[in-house]
């Protein structure tokens, strides 16, 4: 795994993108034609979503930012194969969650059963974000490590990224219904971890 | 009334939300762009040492596989190497005598590059068959067709070289006679 720098490439300057509000059809037909420029604005479009998603799935920052560029270099290398009719943005969730999936495998492989939910310090709380404090959060955190894969994934595209349905289940290659199933299931799991009172 | 599965689910957006802002930031593109530089260097340089290791290994088992056979020659394996010239031949008279016989053998195992013992046969039945001691350099082939043509003239030949002297029996073919 690559070593985390992210604090220090921060300060870096920006590429200079010829238009950052390309449209993402415009970016794919780019990326498609090998356009160095193309990548560099979809980094500027889907980086802090990909990093967000990546980092809930995982529950490790490094390991998180690690797979977000792995996904754009697989982006790169798999454009040729999307076509017009490609969108974008569930495309490249696709891709994220197939490297979050690896990821996962390769650690499950080196650490066997040992699944670590890493316990990180919160940071500070947002005092406009009252609705949730930090001994739920803590809760959240556990009980998503614990949600199988396949709902953590719906879950995360739904209730964090925001993605409709038709959206989710063309990220992950399902049926719409699938995902509708996946989370209700999901939602019930979450809720009885969390709040084992209800039961 | 507020549904508790909405405000669940309400809580889960927020809280899913604030543990996602404990992640890394996104990526600046300037690293992936380096991150793909470097993977395409890194193959490069993979590629430049795989032809590397590649010729090695042709240079290495080459030899091995098909060594030079003694007298610079090569081995049986290798597709043959006529090293005598088979067109120099010629056929030894019929009425020719022992020493003549000798001489000839003797030009011509030089000339192929065989060493000076050999047994030669002839017969109505079987044509020339040779064994030469050793492993050689010569094309037993071109040997075949030249001895057949050096004893053309002779229907039986029972020929015994050792270090370059003959013992010999001859028997001229009918058709040579008269």
């Amino acid at each position: 795994m690559a070593e985390y720098t992210g604090e220090e490439d921060r300060t870096i300057e920006s590429p200079g993108l010829e238009n950052p509000n390309d449209r993402p059809e415009d970016l794919l037909a780019r990326l498609r034609q090998r356009d160095h420029q193309a990548l560099a604005g979809i980094v500027e479009q889907h980086g802090p979503a990909l990093s967000r998603v990546a980092y809930l799935y995982l529950g490790d920052a490094h390991a998180a930012d690690d797979v977000v560029q792995e996904t754009f270099v697989a982006a790169w290398d798999g454009a040729r194969r999307t076509t017009p009719a490609t969108r974008l943005q569930s495309w490249i969730f696709g891709i994220l969650l197939n490297r979050c999936r690896k990821h996962l495998r390769s650690l499950a492989r080196r650490r066997r059963r040992e699944r670590e939910v890493a316990v990180r310090e919160s940071s500070p709380a947002d005092p406009s974000e009252k609705s949730i404090g930090l001994e739920r959060l803590d809760a959240l955190r556990a009980a998503l490590a614990q949600l199988d894969p396949p709902l953590r994934e719906v879950v995360i595209l739904r209730y964090e990224r925001g993605l409709s349905v038709e959206e989710t289940a063309a990220a992950l290659g399902i049926p719409e219904g699938t995902v509708k199933s996946q989370c209700h299931a999901a939602i019930e799991r979450l809720r009885r971890r969390m709040e084992p009172e209800n039961d | 009334m507020t549904d508790p599965h909405d405000r669940f689910e309400d809580d889960l957006r927020a809280g899913l939300s604030r543990l996602a802002a404990e992640g890394p930031a996104a990526p600046h593109a300037d690293r992936v762009l380096r991150r793909l530089r470097r993977r395409a260097v890194r193959r490069a340089v993979f590629a430049a040492a795989s032809v590397a290791v590649l010729a090695a290994i042709v240079l290495t088992t080459a030899p091995l596989l098909y060594p030079p056979a003694p007298g610079g020659g090569i081995n049986p394996g290798v597709p043959p190497v006529v090293v005598a010239q088979q067109s120099t031949v010629e056929p030894l008279p019929p009425t020719t005598d022992s020493r003549q016989v000798e001489t000839t053998l003797a030009r011509y195992l030089a000339s192929a590059g065989a060493p000076d013992s050999m047994l030669v046969t002839k017969s109505p039945a079987d044509g020339v068959s040779f064994v030469v001691p050793g492993r050689t350099a010569f094309s037993t082939q071109a040997m075949s067709r030249d001895l057949e043509t050096i004893f053309q003239n002779f229907e039986q030949v029972n020929v015994s070289m050792r270090g370059g002297k003959a013992a010999m029996v001859l028997l001229r073919a009918e058709r040579s006679q008269g």
